[in-house]
């Protein structure tokens, strides 16, 4: 209606020919966007995927530098420590859960490397402690994959749990690596744990 | 939409409320914020301060002064969460409260009377707004240009900056080559008559000198030619080349590396190793098991090469003379990096682990410059490579956790890669009739042939001293003490003793007899064969975690404080 | 590896600290049942390890323990991404939502219509998706996509760039009016219009361009994704941000309830795309639901000042008009050259912003001073055994792109402002009052001043 109605008010306005160019012209760029909107989609759609990338922590490059705890956008980081039971050695003197020159193996505060004390540490059976991490406590800083990669097996290891992720275009943690340790990964595969 | 006037009312004091609260709770939230910014409760100084004090003195009263404290920092922690997270709930309810309200109380916006005003004429108009677009175009002009000229100093241009790396780097290299060192090399029969590295020529662990001594004693000097002591610390084993024998030594504050005459224990030269570019400012952190000087040298007769804890990788000539020096990067290694160097032809090998990276890389032994470089898979281990000369050329053997590999000494192309141990590796590879054998403890004892498995075992399993092939024999020590022959062929045991003593030092094979150091510094000699023979047990004096070196009539051995040169009287 | 340092296991440590007094043998008094007990214990301990170690081949410092009392490790809990067929939900959402939004201007000319849509895109894209992934944003993913080979692009993420440009060439931008929660938040939260002269808005207009340049420069280098670093509203559905961006969204959203849509006429780069398309559209909505009488009651109704009044023309002298428009024409390659080369000459600068070249710099300033900064980034380059050079040279390959992308970048923004002050010098006659295409963000808010066919008219 409007399209029609504004030609007649125009073509009122000024001389026929005119309104022939401008309209010629402007049905060329109409053309012109057409088919540039149409190729850059098809381009664009023979290198997609359907297979979504999201965020994840390479656990080979990571140096838990702690950033993944302050630079998320969450109010608490999406980062996690996610245990890999299969690698833990199960030690009683676990490099994850204790100081560095930690005297006493028990759980008391001052002996432990988790400042919210997110590792739950439960007797096995002698010499053997399982450790469990509190998701709701853990706020990602890393302090125990560290400990645990540099004296134990490399059981605890900092993953983005994409429950909570929002899955950002760009991730506000891998900005900021260190290492260049946040990559896009196919939602397929999600994790990247070491096995 | 009209609104009676109570209701416009009431929406005028709703508005002035949530904008009051919004004031209140937005001005608590950034109090909040920059309280966790500066003084976040669970990286709390204080505690951390408690339980180093703790680590002075043990009390429980302090333990429990931190448990209590540690319990309000999470506390807070805790409830700074809930709080930023309340807040912000509220803060955008008030808002949309905020924002309904002022919109019901300036209801709608009557159709105006239009005014008869001054209406600007088409060019006047389009002048007008020239003028302005030229303005915000002017203004985006300046900044740029301020920002482009203000940073031009602060920016390197890093295509014309390697360019120029390259060629300062070929014209150092060519005079460092010319100037100190010839550029020929021993060939490999002249390397095997000496003693050039840890573990004798290629960290074999054989020694084709003869006339040696088989028992001496330094409490009565018996056999004891010449004791010198070594000014720095260091647990690497002396290497031999002709009539020079050299030691490095270092501290948290000084390197050093020093050169005695083999026939009567001078100190002909010691040298500073400072100056590196690169070399970090601080030591690393080390272990007293490894020190800040555990890497064993390698010399080809001309030029002596060391490394030392902090990656500090040096050239000396065998005058005293550096060559280069360059920093490989401090290794992150949570006991102190102790592999040794090894040299094939104009190749320095370096196995560098550490906890980000397993590297092995083979440096340009004239200039110091990469020739290349290769990344392993596995974890870090403590071992040195060992070399296998084979025709032409050369493969380089390195075990970590799990791989047990062989690499093309002219290029790191992978040859063949076993995965076969776990721990933290120790020991270094052996080799004999074709064969590498890799152990370590609580993991196995295998043998390899051509990247297959031929055997396992898992007796014996030594953790530091490394394996040693020879004649269909392979000899293991441990850490506990004991010392075992097996048959290299199926890997069954031929004998086994247990001394005292356990073996950090490793074994060496010499004149048909297996020359073994314990850490008491006492070394075992047994004659190489199927059947247990213990020829002598010679003590030191001090403790010696070393292997012996050996030149034509003489065995060098490191004592914790002195250099010992025995020979027959 | 110290034996007493390199296992951990607690007897395994009373066994090798046991092992230490053996070396000082003749150490007077050793009870004869220490050297027992420890004898024991080495036995047992060697059989543990021994069991533990014939059955399994992990590649660990401490072997995989074998539990006498069954105990089973646990496998690793992890909850798999938010599955794919939802990222068609959200495409089909913005479909649906377009097409009704389209309805409403187009067909109902329903301002109520338009305000419910947004509240719907506001809850729906924000609220229960959290802002992202938005078509602004999606500006970046599709230059990164061109750019670079081995960024694989999702497909939805062209569905959200592509749709709301096809909506707009077909039927204005109906996508701005509230399909964009990022537009629907400040129309829902606008209030009252303070007009801003005209002084401010010319160059403002421009913001939106530069900032269209650097995203995609920025992105198709990989070095940032600057629209979405700099979202105003985001940190209020995830409800955290950086403390600066949260000031900065109050600013915006305390702006946009007095200013028409701060964000969408003076930054918004995706609006410069749209704007093009919206300016060629085949249909757009008008003031008047049938024809223009001039009564100028809308005149000053567009809080986005979007409306075109028709303006005398005063005759000028003979030949001023052509001068001048020769003059813009000549000036138009002119700008556009020396605009490529103050891009070329401040790309330097902005390649630093890249990490790769960034990080570069550090590794030169180490090597000039011959020591090192320490800093996270220096200590994980240095164990990540990548040699310095080959460093050098990748941070070169992308000042490289750079000098390449600003220069384009420089020449696209010289071209922008030529084109502006050429539609300056052209004369453009008109008689009725019409919105802006180009401008108009198809908000409805004219709608009720135009007397013309009042019965069809809708109020809030």
């Amino acid at each position: 209606m409007s399209d029609q109605h504004s030609n007649k008010l125009k073509s009122g306005n000024t001389g026929n020919k005119k309104i022939g160019r401008r309209e010629f012209f402007k049905t060329g760029l109409r053309a012109a966007a057409l088919i540039s909107l149409g190729s850059a989609t098809g381009y664009l759609l023979s290198k997609s995927t359907l297979d979504d990338p999201v965020w994840q922590i390479d656990p080979e490059k990571c140096v838990q530098c702690g950033r993944c705890a302050t630079h998320c956008v969450l109010p608490v980081s999406a980062v996690k420590c996610m245990h890999v039971y299969k690698m833990c050695g199960y030690c009683d003197l676990c490099g994850g859960y204790f100081r560095p020159q930690v005297k006493k193996l028990d759980t008391g505060a001052e002996n432990q490397l988790c400042p919210t004390k997110a590792l739950k540490r439960t007797f096995v059976e002698p010499p053997y402690y399982r450790y469990d991490i509190d998701e709701e406590l853990c706020n990602g800083c890393g302090k125990c994959v560290e400990g645990c990669g540099s004296f134990g097996n490399g059981s605890l290891q900092l993953q983005i749990n994409h429950n909570i992720c929002t899955n950002c275009n760009k991730c506000a943690i891998a900005r900021v690596c260190p290492a260049g340790a946040i990559i896009r990964i196919p939602a397929s595969k999600g994790y990247l744990l070491k096995k | 939409m009209k609104n009676s006037p109570a209701i416009k009312k009431l929406a005028g004091y709703l508005a002035l409320l949530s904008l009051t609260f919004i004031l209140i709770v937005g001005l608590l939230m950034i109090l909040n914020h920059l309280q966790i910014k500066t003084h976040n409760p669970i990286e709390s100084k204080a505690i951390e301060q408690l339980i180093i004090q703790l680590e002075k003195e043990d009390n429980q009263q302090l333990r429990e002064e931190i448990r209590a404290l540690d319990l309000l920092a999470r506390k807070a922690y805790f409830s700074s969460l809930w709080q930023l997270k309340t807040g912000a709930w509220l803060l955008i309810g008030f808002g949309l409260l905020f924002v309904v309200s002022l919109k019901v109380y300036n209801g709608q916006t009557e159709v105006p009377e239009v005014q008869p005003g001054k209406v600007l004429h088409f060019w006047a108009l389009k002048s007008k707004e020239r003028h302005w677009i030229a303005l915000g175009a002017g203004i985006v002009l300046v900044v740029a240009l301020v920002v482009s000229f203000s940073t031009r100093a602060y920016y390197t241009d890093f295509n014309s900056y390697a360019a120029g790396e390259k060629k300062a780097l070929s014209a150092a290299e060519g005079e460092a080559s010319t100037a100190l060192l010839p550029d020929n090399f021993p060939d490999i029969e002249e390397i095997l008559a000496e003693h050039p590295s840890f573990r004798g020529a290629f960290g074999l662990g054989h020694s084709r000198h003869s006339e040696l001594p088989v028992e001496w004693d330094a409490g009565s000097g018996k056999n004891i030619l010449w004791k010198t002591a070594v000014p720095l610390p260091g647990l690497n084993s002396p290497i031999v080349w002709g009539e020079r024998v050299f030691l490095a030594g270092a501290d948290e504050n000084s390197r050093k590396v020093f050169c005695y005459n083999s026939e009567n224990g001078e100190l002909l030269w010691e040298r500073e190793v400072n100056n590196i570019p690169g070399s970090p400012a601080e030591a690393p952190e080390v272990t007293d098991d490894t020190g800040y000087s555990a890497s064993g040298m390698t010399t080809d007769g001309q030029g002596v090469y060391a490394i030392f804890a902090n990656g500090d990788l040096v050239c000396f000539t065998v005058e005293g003379e550096q060559v280069w020096g360059l920093n490989l990067g401090q290794p992150d290694n949570h006991y102190g990096h102790s592999s040794s160097l090894q040299l094939y032809r104009d190749k320095l090998i370096v196995q560098l682990d550490d906890n980000q990276a397993r590297r092995l890389l083979a440096i340009l032994a004239r200039s110091g410059k990469s020739l290349w470089e290769i990344k392993r898979e596995g974890d870090i281990s403590w071992s040195s490579p060992i070399i296998v000369p084979k025709g032409e050329s050369a493969e380089i053997i390195v075990n970590n956790s799990p791989y047990v590999a062989a690499y093309k000494v002219d290029n790191g192309e992978e040859l063949w890669k076993v995965n076969c141990l776990s721990g933290e590796i120790g020991p270094s590879p052996a080799y004999g009739n074709g064969m590498v054998f890799a152990v370590n403890e609580y993991a196995k004892l295998v043998a390899i042939k051509e990247g297959e498995i031929l055997w396992e075992n898992y007796n014996f399993l030594s953790d530091v001293s490394s394996p040693v092939a020879y004649g269909d024999y392979l000899f293991c020590t441990t850490s506990y003490g004991d010392l075992a022959c097996l048959s290299q062929q199926d890997g069954s045991l031929l004998w086994h003793h247990e001394f005292d003593n356990g073996f950090y030092g490793s074994p060496v094979v010499a004149e048909d007899k297996l020359y073994c150091t314990d850490r008491a510094g006492g070394t075992i000699v047994v004659e190489v064969g199927p059947e247990f023979k213990l020829l002598s047990h010679s003590p030191l004096g001090e403790r010696s975690d070393a292997t012996p070196a050996f030149a034509q009539g003489k065995i060098f051995i490191r004592g914790y404080e002195h250099l010992f040169c025995i020979s027959k009287q | 590896m110290s034996l007493a340092t390199k296992a951990m296991r607690t007897e395994v440590n009373h066994q090798k600290t046991d092992f230490e007094p053996n070396i000082s043998t003749s150490s007077p008094g050793k009870p004869f049942v220490w050297t027992t007990f420890t004898g024991l214990l080495r036995v047992v301990l060697l059989l543990i390890v021994l069991l533990s170690y014939q059955s399994s081949f992990a590649e660990a410092r401490f072997p995989k323990p074998e539990f006498e009392s069954g105990h089973v490790p646990p496998e690793t809990q992890t909850v798999a991404p938010r599955a794919a067929k939802w990222e068609y939900v959200d495409v089909a959402v913005l479909f649906v939502l377009l097409c009704v939004m389209s309805w409403f201007v187009l067909g109902k000319r329903s301002r109520k219509g338009i305000v419910w849509t947004a509240v719907a895109s506001v809850l729906y894209f924000g609220v229960y998706r959290l802002g992202c992934v938005c078509s602004v944003g999606s500006i970046q993913n599709i230059s990164m996509s061109l750019s670079q080979a081995d960024y694989i692009i999702p497909l939805s993420v062209i569905a959200f760039f592509v749709l709301p440009l096809l909506f707009t060439l077909f039927f204005g931008r109906t996508f701005c009016a509230g399909v964009c929660f990022m537009g629907a938040i400040q129309e829902l939260v606008h209030i009252k219009t303070v007009k801003l002269p005209l002084w401010l808005t010319k160059p403002l207009s421009f913001l939106p361009y530069i900032y269209l340049g650097l995203a995609v420069l920025l992105a198709a280098t990989g070095a940032d994704f600057i629209i979405c670093r700099y979202d105003p509203f985001i940190g209020f559905f995830r409800m955290s941000a950086d403390f600066g961006m949260v000031i900065f969204g109050v600013i915006i959203v305390v702006l946009s309830m007095f200013i028409g849509r701060p964000y969408c006429r003076f930054l918004c780069p995706y609006g410069v795309l749209l704007g093009w398309m919206s300016t060629l559209s085949f249909r757009h909505t008008t003031i008047s639901p049938s024809s223009c009488v001039q009564c100028k009651l809308c005149e000053d109704s567009c809080p986005v000042n979007a409306i075109a009044k028709p303006l005398p023309v005063k005759t000028e002298k003979p030949n001023q008009g052509r001068r001048r428009l020769i003059f813009m024409l000549l000036l138009l390659p002119v700008l556009v050259i020396s605009a490529a080369w103050l891009g070329r000459s401040i790309s330097g600068t902005l390649s630093g912003i890249h990490p790769t070249v960034s990080l570069a710099q550090e590794i030169k300033w180490e090597n000039d001073q011959g020591r090192k900064t320490n800093s996270e980034e220096s200590q994980a380059f240095h164990s990540s055994g990548i040699p310095a050079e080959q460093l050098f040279q990748d941070a070169g390959e992308i000042q490289r792109q750079f000098r390449l992308g600003s220069s384009l970048t420089g020449a696209f923004l010289g071209l922008v402002l030529a084109l502006a002050l050429l539609k300056t010098a052209v004369l453009k006659k008109q008689k009725n009052y019409e919105p802006d295409k180009a401008n108009c963000v198809s908000c409805g808010r004219c709608y009720r001043y135009c007397p013309v066919g009042k019965a069809n008219s809708v109020s809030l």
